[in-house]
């Protein structure tokens, strides 16, 4: 794409260098012969209205030395060559600068800042409030404050950007910025349409304090915690709310702040107060720390931070109980500043924990609970419940007819000598008999026995009941404890197996950083420069005309494909390719930048505490298994010796009624 | 059973960033082995597959391949914006036979697109369940490592109807009560071959189910990265705001 053409103010073509990138409003381009500096054109769909041109003037008109240090700040209107009308503005070109979030995000501070400890954090912090400083003293605001257009370089250094979207104070009139993103709103702006609000330092103040909390709280936002309260609260309402995570007050309006970060324990007092009185209700009244009340606190806590004894790329504020980067990596958070210092570092399986996890897991063998039924049973033998009278009667009675009636079948053969005698033992035997089988039948001593076995078979059946529930408890215990513990001897198979994953994972970024290696190689040999047998500047130029430029280029059906290239000619550049191709050195030592190997390492290093943290809680849950199955049998004990003392009851009554037979 | 944290929780409190998750739902059932292209020889042979009868042909590329490589394109485009890498949460789950988890939650920069292959009938509704309960698990994490996030998206793709006796009467009115409440946004592609008219009754009447042009599978996860990359640069809660590009370049309404 070329460059549109140009002039400045005074009409003077002003040409434009190659384009440097692109955004939602405009393209930026690099200037002929001025290294310092850079272009902003605006896009068809954002060509700048009189309010816009009026905006631009006013900045370039409030441009100064100290401004042009803190900010991509206009310098100089561009219009177009043939309409005259405005379409950019130069402004200074920043080089080497990231966007902020890079550096407060830990995860991506890594990869751009590798080597930014806190404190280099804490000086980003000072240097963004001078920026603001710099800003409001020329009676503009940052207005749209967000992650993106503060610029970090790596010294610290803060630039602003997208200076033509501040809200800017000029010839008694208020040039707004429509645009606001909500984490960096105040409450009290929350859900406001920005085209018709005029800001205040009081807002800034709160964008301003929001940068400096995530620089300094691993990335946190002030309102991003653990809501303790009922319902579930988006982002914004947490925000309009006032829920501060965090400071001595935050648990009154149900916050806690969230786990595994850093809390006002560990920032000196005085930028905890100022953190208070940007973020608590009240703070909408102007009250919001300005600018330069944050300069001498980040000042002096920078300068007392010290060196952590264990890592010197951990810092910290001198105050603190002990260091903060140790300490949440000990309680399983990330190692948020690890390999900070000099030194990559690799990664090593730490065994010596995996042995402690294993010695304590061998201490935790299972009980077995053995059951006893003696062990309930009362101590003293039940005494069995004494037979009636009524019972020895009924007897007495049921034997006299028992004999009546043997008597009778017995007389029965006197038949034979008088048949009167026969009938009177018929009848008799007959009368005495049915006599006897109902006395028999109803016998209160048989119902006494089925009573009493009755009463065992019950005593039986309820103590089976409590019995089996005692076993399912065991059982359930048993089953539990051995799943736990094979849980655990995988889960420390898997940790130690992250030895051999590392390795892999890094011969794998090796064998990439190769490849692209040897592409880099073929591609810095150019065939203008290459002495090839029969490829003079004709071929040359035709190969060019396919592409064909480099040695990486040059690949069989490529070029035989190409009209006029034969085997033979085909076959001499595919042999100086090979000649290329065998001075590639690889150096494997130097393949994977630090940065890729320290994210590497990070990675499972924390895939690795997370691994020990689940094995600290498979443990505990080890270990609680035991009395929790005790506790439950002892809750069965009553129950089980009530039922015990029934049996033995009912055993005793029905041996006695026995014992009579 | 000790309560098992899924790997990811320190890696939660790492990255600071407000998330922006995404289940991508896709339907790897038999029909999406059919091919589309580059068809070879007929072998002369027939075979019944997801309650087709299809041809028996060499070589060609299939529907899934067309997806595989859409992922790829959708993983690469994604992590050609570092704040969108830090801030889009992927899970890839499918259905084909079973519903898989293929990939459970991980963010963009740590995603590795899968290679899906088709194979099975099309257990809709079961899916569609396990991704609203994937989708609801994560937001739980999130609150508890005090993260904020976007509102999750379930973006489902199917060529296909669900099988005979499928929980999708269930899964529909779980998706209009969550659309309702706001707990995720559920969009449908369907296909060619998929039946539109229970596409229509498992949608929110607020999205209704796209349908793609052709096999353009490629074309539609750029519009999703594409999509995912400004909601992620939006502010939480305001993503309706957000204008989505319309995706008229790979469906039709």
């Amino acid at each position: 794409m070329t460059p549109p053409r140009l002039t400045d103010a005074n009409g003077r073509p002003f040409p434009l260098d190659r384009l440097l990138g692109s955004g939602g409003e405009g393209d930026v381009y690099a200037l002929l012969n001025d290294p310092n500096r850079v272009a902003k054109v605006y896009n068809d769909r954002h060509q700048p209205d009189t309010q816009k041109v009026e905006k631009l003037t006013a900045l370039i008109a409030l441009a100064n030395p100290q401004l042009l240090t803190v900010a991509a700040w206009p310098t100089e209107l561009l219009l177009h060559a043939n309409t005259r009308r405005v379409v950019g503005f130069v402004m200074p070109r920043l080089v080497g600068y990231q966007e902020i979030w890079q550096l407060y995000n830990p995860a991506e501070r890594l990869k751009a800042f590798p080597r930014a400890g806190w404190t280099f954090q804490v000086r980003a912090a000072a240097n963004l409030a001078a920026a603001f400083d710099e800003v409001h003293k020329a009676g503009c605001l940052v207005a749209d404050v967000n992650m993106k257009n503060a610029q970090v370089s790596a010294q610290a250094l803060v630039r602003l950007i997208d200076c033509d979207s501040f809200q800017v104070r000029a010839n008694g009139k208020q040039y707004l910025c429509e645009v606001g993103v909500e984490h960096y709103t105040p409450p009290e702006l929350q859900g406001k349409h920005f085209r018709s609000v005029v800001r205040t330092e009081n807002h800034d103040r709160f964008g301003l304090a929001v940068l400096i909390f995530q620089l300094l709280f691993v990335g946190r936002h002030p309102y991003q915690g653990v809501y303790e309260g009922a319902g579930d609260p988006g982002f914004v309402q947490l925000i309009t709310e006032f829920r501060f995570a965090q400071g001595p007050m935050a648990h009154s309006w149900g916050m806690a702040p969230p786990p595994h970060t850093p809390t006002f324990e560990d920032i000196p007092p005085e930028v905890g107060t100022l953190f208070r009185r940007a973020f608590e209700r009240g703070s909408e009244s102007g009250t919001r720390p300005r600018p330069g009340e944050w300069l001498p606190v980040l000042r002096q806590l920078e300068q007392s931070s010290v060196e952590c004894a264990a890592d010197p790329g951990h810092r910290y504020w001198r105050g603190a109980k002990g260091c903060v980067w140790c300490r949440l990596a000990a309680k399983g958070g990330p190692e948020y500043f690890f390999g900070v210092a000099p030194g990559i570092g690799t990664f090593t399986v730490d065994d010596a924990k995996l042995q402690e996890v294993l010695r304590r897991l061998a201490t935790l063998r299972p009980t077995e609970f053995r059951y006893d039924r003696n062990r309930f049973a009362p101590q003293v033998p039940p005494e069995p419940e004494p037979l009636t009278d009524v019972l020895e009667e009924h007897q007495n009675i049921t034997l006299v007819l028992g004999i009546a009636t043997a008597f009778c079948i017995l007389a029965m053969p006197l038949g034979f000598i008088r048949k009167f005698f026969f009938v009177i033992a018929l009848l008799g035997s007959i009368i005495f008999g049915i006599w006897f089988w109902i006395l028999l039948s109803r016998s209160p001593r048989r119902r006494e026995l089925r009573r009493r076995r009755r009463a065992r078979t019950h005593a039986v059946q309820d103590l089976e009941v409590i019995e089996g529930e005692w076993d399912r408890c065991v059982h359930a215990y048993l089953r539990h404890h051995a799943e736990l513990s094979r849980w655990v001897h995988r889960r420390i198979d898997e940790c130690r197996g992250l030895a051999v994953t590392f390795q892999a994972e890094l011969k794998r970024l090796t064998e990439n950083a190769e490849a692209i290696a040897r592409q880099r190689h073929l591609r810095f040999h150019l065939l203008t420069d290459a002495e090839i047998p029969n490829i003079g500047g004709s071929r040359k130029r035709i190969l060019a005309s396919f592409n064909v430029i480099t040695a990486a280029d040059v690949e069989w059906d490529k070029i035989h494909q190409i009209k006029g290239f034969g085997d033979a000619l085909t076959r001499n550049l595919m042999t100086w390719k090979a000649a290329v191709l065998a001075t590639f050195r690889f150096d494997p030592a130097a393949a994977i930048s630090p940065g890729e190997q320290k994210a590497t390492v990070v990675r499972f290093r924390a895939q690795q505490q997370q691994f020990l943290t689940e094995l600290d809680r498979g443990l505990i849950e080890l270990e609680s298994l035991e009395p929790a199955c005790r506790a439950k049998l002892q809750m069965l004990v009553p129950d089980l010796k009530t039922a015990i003392a029934a049996l033995e009851q009912a055993e005793a009554d029905l041996r006695l009624l026995r014992r009579g037979e | 059973m000790a309560e098992q944290v899924p790997f990811g929780d320190i890696g939660l409190a790492s990255n600071p960033e407000p998330r922006c998750p995404c289940v991508l739902l896709l339907d790897t059932s038999g029909s999406m082995a059919e091919i589309v292209r580059d068809a070879g020889q007929d072998l002369g042979q027939t075979r019944q597959v997801d309650g087709q009868t299809y041809r028996v042909v060499s070589g060609g590329v299939t529907r899934i391949d067309e997806v595989n490589e859409g992922l790829k394109a959708y993983q690469a485009d994604l992590n050609g914006d570092s704040l969108a890498a830090q801030r889009v949460e992927v899970s890839v789950i499918t259905f084909g036979g079973t519903v898989q988890t293929v990939c459970p939650f991980v963010t963009a920069a740590q995603f590795t697109p899968p290679t899906l292959v088709a194979s099975g009938e099309t257990p809709m509704g079961a899916a569609i369940l396990q991704a609203i309960k994937a989708v609801t698990e994560r937001k739980k994490l999130y609150k508890q490592n005090g993260l904020h996030y976007y509102r999750p998206w379930i973006f489902f793709v199917t060529d296909g109807a669900p099988d005979r006796d499928d929980a999708w009467p269930m899964a529909a009115a779980k998706v209009h009560e969550g659309e309702e409440k706001k707990q995720f946004a559920f969009f449908a592609v369907g296909v060619e071959g998929a039946n539109f008219d229970i596409l229509r009754q498992i949608c929110s009447p607020k999205r209704v189910p796209l349908k793609l042009k052709g096999y353009s599978f490629r074309e539609m996860f750029q519009w999703l990265s594409q999509s995912q990359r400004s909601v992620s640069h939006s502010n939480p809660g305001q993503e309706d705001q957000v204008k989505l590009t319309p995706p008229t370049g790979w469906a039709s309404l």
